[in-house]
């Protein structure tokens, strides 16, 4: 290639990159404010294709062209038990063009255990579109009928019981240390890395009882016995079983499924999602949809979630150092 | 049967064969080219599988599971180039075969391997997946702490003659491996505040650095024109029958370590490959032949890799479970079309059940077809020379290690491990060893982390340890195995010297 050639080359690149770019000023963010959506909208999903996010941004994203007019763009951004991908986010332009799905209260732990490099502040949260409380699940012959019982066993054999808890430095850990520690009981703490390696122990009794949310555990739901649930109200999957608060041990834990947003982004563009979102969440159709793969939506709003986490987030502060997680 | 028998009818349609034949070569394709890999391959086409329904949809994915990982031989055997961890044992005898001008026979070899692997595995899986499933439940941390160890002592015995260098790069390996978030605390490590280590050294990447970055490098440094000399062997593929006639018990052991290991949740292909490759090597009669171009390695080594895509299937299909990202990936699928994996299965949706389990049949049929066809494609990789290959390689690596991570941090990591794999490679350190140390290295970490916070309840730790004789029973192997190498190690030395004193005669 000669020099002349080359020089050719480079004005045509040139003139490519910068017609490219004034069509992008005029299509893109810079669109006004009216119009928002303008483009479609980039969905990070901080875990693997396939896995519970995935499947809950796939099911909102059926209906996003209803609400917003066009699909997500998905993006995975995995690793670091899924902090990478938020902090991707929490780095990305505040133009309401990138939001991101991720978990509760791992959100607020995450920068307090030293997982994630971003702040709590430096992200707006959309909404919670579900919640999912931890269940704790043993072998459907074990002989204890609820948590109580298996506490009650462990008071009298201290140490001698093996309690497996999914998601080392997560929220269930935190919070299945804190009512151990609240309820004074001496327990062998086995970690898994998630919800699966979790329920493969339960059912091959290599922990006595485990706690998670209770999707791994569907696959096999009649060879578990659930011990009790981890939240306010009682599990619709499992009506039968006790919450903790019922059986007298105070304790609610569990997975919520959060939109994020870049802090920065418009109070107008926040509030346009916002209503989208909520809409999607009272679709009947989206309704059964999440409910095949064991999720129950309900809308809470992100101004509600981002209170309760900043609350949560002093409370963790003093708890991790007292549980030394 | 009955039900197996519908199952075949309802895919046996001019409409999902067509899709199955394009997803095998689709997947072959991903499969052969360094960095694309089958998680990558399958996520992919979940969207257009959704839009298929069901059964078209499911045996789509798993034809091109199937094939993806067939694929990876191909790099293997014509660069020496695993794309996964799984193929890495493939290109220690693959790759010699290549450079003396037989790549058609490892690549024959290595197809055949696959399909009766990969047939193998699905009768066990269409056999027993529920009894299994439970049986896959009986291997708790302890095991996979001795299934790991077994894998490492497999990667000591193969090192032959070069045990030490073998054990530096293994050693090597299992550090590297650490950098990262501790697999049972939780507490990140080792990460020199460079942030986006803190999901560790990622194997894709590193596999294409350590492997195909370096010998790009390698390639264009070379004299020569073209990596090895290349004509079609003709009668190939009547030889290399005969060769699996001779070896069926090597392809039957292979496929049995491949489907058990398979069926552990979170083991992965590495382990089943490598203790295959190993077992055939120690119960060969010429042991000196591997690593030197024995088509047994290529054999045992695909056999196994192909025995372990369906039974990885077994606890997603029998407990909801998943046992690995492409059974993830699948099951994602499943529950999208409103199935539940698990127990209830059989009973509430037998029919998508048995007609996806047929269609792993018919893909690995169609496989031994559309494969034969393209080997012939293939091997034409070695006709291009070295001054586009080289470059060629290292842009399919740059672009993989971006796509497994979606990052440009794996484009680092996949550049520096390129760089030590040159080096490696100057230093005659073998590299096998590393990878499967990186590979091994966290799933040991993990099962002895976990076993000793389980021994916690027990009276003592050797309590703990004789309560468990799945485990003893491999570490007993793990024993068994070394003791082996030496064995065959003095084998081959007796040989040699036997043969120089004819020479001297």
């Amino acid at each position: 290639m000669t020099l002349k050639k080359l020089y050719r080359l480079l004005i045509y690149l040139g003139i490519l990159s910068i017609t490219i770019g004034i069509i992008d000023r005029f299509t893109g963010n810079n669109a006004p404010e009216q119009i928002y959506p303008g483009k479609s909208i980039t969905i990070i999903v901080p875990f693997k294709p396939g896995g519970g996010s995935d499947r809950i941004a796939r099911a909102v994203n059926a209906f996003t062209e209803e609400v917003f007019g066009r699909e997500f763009i998905f993006q995975y951004k995995t690793g670091g038990g899924g902090h990478l991908g938020v902090g991707y986010l929490a780095q990305s332009r505040a133009d309401g063009y990138t939001v991101a799905t991720y978990n509760t209260p791992d959100l607020a732990l995450g920068p307090l255990t030293g997982a994630a490099q971003y702040e709590l502040n430096d992200l707006r949260i959309i909404g919670q579109i579900a919640f999912d409380p931890n269940v704790f699940a043993a072998q459907a012959d074990t002989h204890y009928a609820d948590m109580k019982g298996f506490l009650d066993d462990a008071r009298k054999r201290p140490g001698k019981l093996r309690l497996g808890i999914a998601q080392p430095k997560g929220g269930t850990h935190l919070a299945t240390l804190a009512m151990l520690h609240q309820e004074s009981i001496d327990v062998s703490v086995v970690l898994f890395a998630g919800g699966s390696e979790l329920a493969t122990a339960v059912l091959g009794e290599q922990v006595d009882v485990g706690i998670s949310g209770l999707a791994p555990f569907l696959g096999s739901i009649d060879r578990v016995r659930f011990l009790g649930v981890a939240g306010k109200l009682k599990h619709p999957r499992i009506p039968n079983t006790k919450t903790m608060n019922e059986q007298g041990i105070p304790m609610n834990s569990g997975t919520g499924r959060v939109f994020l947003a870049p802090t920065g982004i418009s109070e107008t563009r926040l509030e346009i999602l916002r209503k989208g979102l909520s809409a999607i969440c009272a679709n009947e159709s989206f309704i059964t949809e999440m409910q095949t793969s064991g999720n129950d939506p309900i809308w809470t709003d992100g101004k509600r979630i981002e209170a309760e986490l900043a609350a949560f987030s002093e409370r963790a502060k003093l708890m991790i150092e007292k549980y030394e997680m | 049967m009955q039900q197996l028998l519908s199952g075949f009818s309802d895919i046996l349609n001019f409409q999902t064969i067509l899709v199955m034949c394009l997803a095998i070569t689709g997947g072959i394709v991903v499969g052969t080219l360094p960095g694309l890999s089958s998680v990558m391959a399958i996520s992919l086409m979940l969207p257009i599988a959704y839009g298929f329904g069901p059964v078209i949809g499911l045996s789509m994915l798993g034809a091109i599971y199937t094939a993806a990982l067939y694929g990876g031989a191909n790099s293997a055997i014509l660069l020496n180039t695993p794309g996964t961890p799984s193929s890495l044992p493939t290109a220690f005898d693959g790759f010699p075969l290549t450079k003396k001008g037989k790549a058609d026979r490892a690549l024959y070899a290595a197809l055949f391997a696959s399909v009766i692997g990969g047939l193998f595995g699905t009768f066990i899986l269409i056999a027993a997946f529920e009894p299994l499933a439970n049986l896959s439940l009986k291997f708790g941390p302890p095991e996979f702490f001795g299934l790991a160890c077994l894998g490492l002592c497999a990667v000591a015995a193969i090192s032959e003659g070069q045990v030490l260098r073998g054990l530096l790069s293994a050693f090597i390996g299992l550090l590297l491996s650490l950098v990262g978030q501790d697999p049972v605390s939780g507490d990140v490590r080792f990460t020199f505040g460079i942030y986006p280590l803190i999901s560790g050294i990622e194997i894709i990447p590193a596999l294409l650095g350590l492997f195909s970055l370096s010998q790009a490098m390698n390639i264009l440094e070379l004299k020569s024109s073209h990596i090895a000399h290349y004509r079609a062997e003709p009668g190939v593929l009547a030889l290399i029958a005969r060769r699996i006639g001779v070896a069926w018990f090597t392809l039957l052991r292979s496929s049995i370590i491949g489907s058990i290991v398979g069926i552990l949740p979170g083991a992965g292909g590495a382990i089943a490959s490598i203790i295959s490759y190993n077992e055939a090597r120690r119960s060969s009669k010429d042991p000196s032949q591997f690593g030197h171009g024995a088509i047994e390695g290529v054999l045992a080594s695909e056999a196994a890799n192909n025995a372990q895509v369906s039974s990885s299937l077994v606890p997603m299909m029998g407990l909801g479970i998943p046992g690995n990202v492409n059974a993830a990936v699948i099951m994602g699928a499943l529950m999208s079309f409103g199935i539940q994996p698990g127990m209830g299965l059989l009973t509430n949706s037998s029919d998508i059940a048995y007609a996806f389990m047929a269609s792993l049949i018919v893909a690995n049929i169609l496989l031994l077809g559309i494969g034969i066809y393209m080997v012939k494609l293939t091997a034409r990789v070695l006709l291009i020379p070295n001054t586009y290959l080289g470059p060629s390689v290292i842009a399919l690596c740059i672009v993989g290690a971006y796509a497994a991570s979606y990052d440009i941090y794996g484009v680092w990591v996949m550049f520096g491990m390129g760089v030590l794999g040159f080096a490696m490679l100057k230093l005659k350190i073998p590299i096998g060893p590393m990878a499967l140390g990186l590979v091994l290295g966290p799933i040991a970490e993990k099962g002895l982390g976990q076993s000793l916070q389980m021994a916690e309840s027990e009276t003592s730790l050797i309590h703990f340890a004789m309560s468990r004789p799945i485990s003893l029973g491999l570490f007993a192997l793990c024993v068994f195995t070394l003791f082996g190498a030496i064995y065959v190690e003095r084998k081959t030395r007796h040989a040699k010297a036997f043969a120089k004193g004819i020479d001297n005669d």
